[in-house]
């Protein structure tokens, strides 16, 4: 009842509540990942849009931060989606779907980088760079100079190490998976993280030091 | 333990994933969600996977179907082979009474049996074809008795009937009995009544068959007469 009334309330983000609800309710357990594109995959359209809603999120940041334009980042996020779409009659639960999800992720982001060069100009005015007004500097506080400075060194990482970190932070995969998604082997990716961890941390700590 | 190491090596570092969690706080532009919400709802809408799921129930069922009702035409309906038979015994006009009794034991047997359709039909065109064959040998047996007794009736009766002959012609020609037939091959017919009614006047006759070169004939007229008058002595 209370998720009725929050369907009529909110819309299209209750009633995803709701069916995650239902869907939860005859397997005791929140369904798997793979169980709900199955599901998508012979029909069930609120099984796709519950698992739309766990990932779409992190998808649009991953791409975001990748693409460094957000324009860009909504093409290639329709990208994903669409191919996530049509690959539903032949995907197969072999592996976890997040690994599936980020590489189609990744495929399309590298498609679209050799389709065009619009990626390397970078915007001169990035939304998502602007300071928001609580953040002037005179109000600035140091945490938020610490995520300003980290997003500058996000910005400046190179596009394999900013790739392994957003998939290590975004999508929460393993070395392994990470590997498995950007086509290399273990210790490379284990490698670019390190790389890219450290020099984040790097950025992050420079102002306290130098406070 | 190799797991924990993945899982350890794969954690970046506590304090840049704080910073970048608080970073972090970009959602999907709403027009986004709904566009590719839509096109997966227009994706999954079903295209034939309904005729789909029916196709094959369907066509056991119809295989069903169809080879039931393939049995029950070929168990009820009256047997192909029988049939051409009959039409080929209308093709001669000729119908004995053995014929028919021949006729109504396979069909009888048939249906009793219930063998395979196969089988039935195999039998049934075999048994068609053994009549057949018997009764052109027959009718050809019937055609050249008349032909001799119609050649004996001319040279040796003084008043032939043939008005009678005609008949005979007719019957053999169309065949029509049997019975009719043997009447044509009995003593009767060879000696007439008048001939046979003594046994003088029998040996008339046979002895004018043998003149008339129809030794066959005169033997079985002999035969009989031996048997009808046993103490008459024809020499």
């Amino acid at each position: 009842m209370a998720a009725n009334v929050q369907a009529i309330g909110d819309g299209q983000l209750a009633l995803s509540h709701a069916a995650e609800l239902a869907y939860a309710r005859p397997m005791d357990n929140v369904p798997e990942d793979s169980a709900l594109m199955l599901r998508y995959r012979d029909g069930d359209v609120v099984a796709f849009e519950v698992l739309y809603r766990r990932h779409n999120d992190a998808v649009f940041r991953y791409l975001l931060r990748l693409c460094q334009h957000r324009d860009t980042a909504e093409d290639v996020f329709q990208d994903v989606w669409g191919k996530i779409v049509k690959a539903r009659d032949s995907y197969r639960p072999t592996a976890k779907f997040s690994t599936f999800l980020y590489r189609v992720a990744h495929n399309c982001f590298i498609d679209h980088i050799r389709r065009n060069k619009r990626h390397t100009q970078i915007a001169a005015v990035e939304p998502d760079s602007q300071p928001h007004p609580a953040d002037l500097p005179e109000i600035e506080t140091e945490r938020s100079l610490a995520r300003r400075r980290l997003e500058a060194a996000l910005k400046e990482l190179p596009e394999e190490q900013r790739d392994v970190f957003l998939l290590s932070e975004e999508a929460g995969l393993s070395l392994d998976q990470i590997a498995s998604v950007t086509d290399s082997n273990r210790e490379t990716a284990k490698s670019r993280l390190r790389y890219a961890v450290n020099k984040l941390r790097a950025a992050i700590d420079e102002p306290v030091r130098t406070s | 333990m190799t797991e924990e190491r993945n899982q350890s090596d794969a954690r970046a570092d506590a304090l840049v994933s704080q910073a970048y969690r608080d970073l972090a706080d970009e959602r999907t532009p709403e027009h986004l969600d709904r566009t590719i919400l839509k096109a997966a709802a227009k994706e999954a809408r079903p295209r034939y996977s309904r005729f789909i799921a029916w196709t094959r129930p369907m066509a056991w069922a119809a295989t069903v179907m169809l080879s039931v009702a393939l049995v029950l035409e070929v168990t009820n309906s009256p047997a192909p082979g029988v049939v051409s038979f009959d039409e080929t015994i209308g093709t001669f006009e000729v119908q004995s009474p053995e014929a028919d009794a021949k006729d109504d034991g396979p069909v009888e047997s048939i249906e009793e049996s219930m063998t395979p359709a196969s089988e039935l039909t195999k039998k049934q065109s075999n048994d068609m074809r053994q009549k057949a064959a018997e009764f052109k040998i027959k009718n050809e047996d019937i055609l050249q008795q008349a032909e001799e007794l119609a050649r004996v009736q001319d040279g040796y009766n003084d008043q032939p009937s043939p008005a009678v002959s005609a008949d005979a012609e007719q019957e053999f020609a169309a065949g029509r009995s049997l019975a009719s037939a043997a009447a044509f091959s009995a003593p009767v017919a060879d000696c007439d009544e008048d001939a046979v009614a003594t046994p003088q006047t029998w040996l008339e006759c046979i002895v004018a068959l043998e003149d008339a070169g129809r030794d066959d004939a005169a033997r079985e007229q002999r035969a009989s007469l031996a048997e009808a008058f046993p103490d008459f002595d024809p020499r």
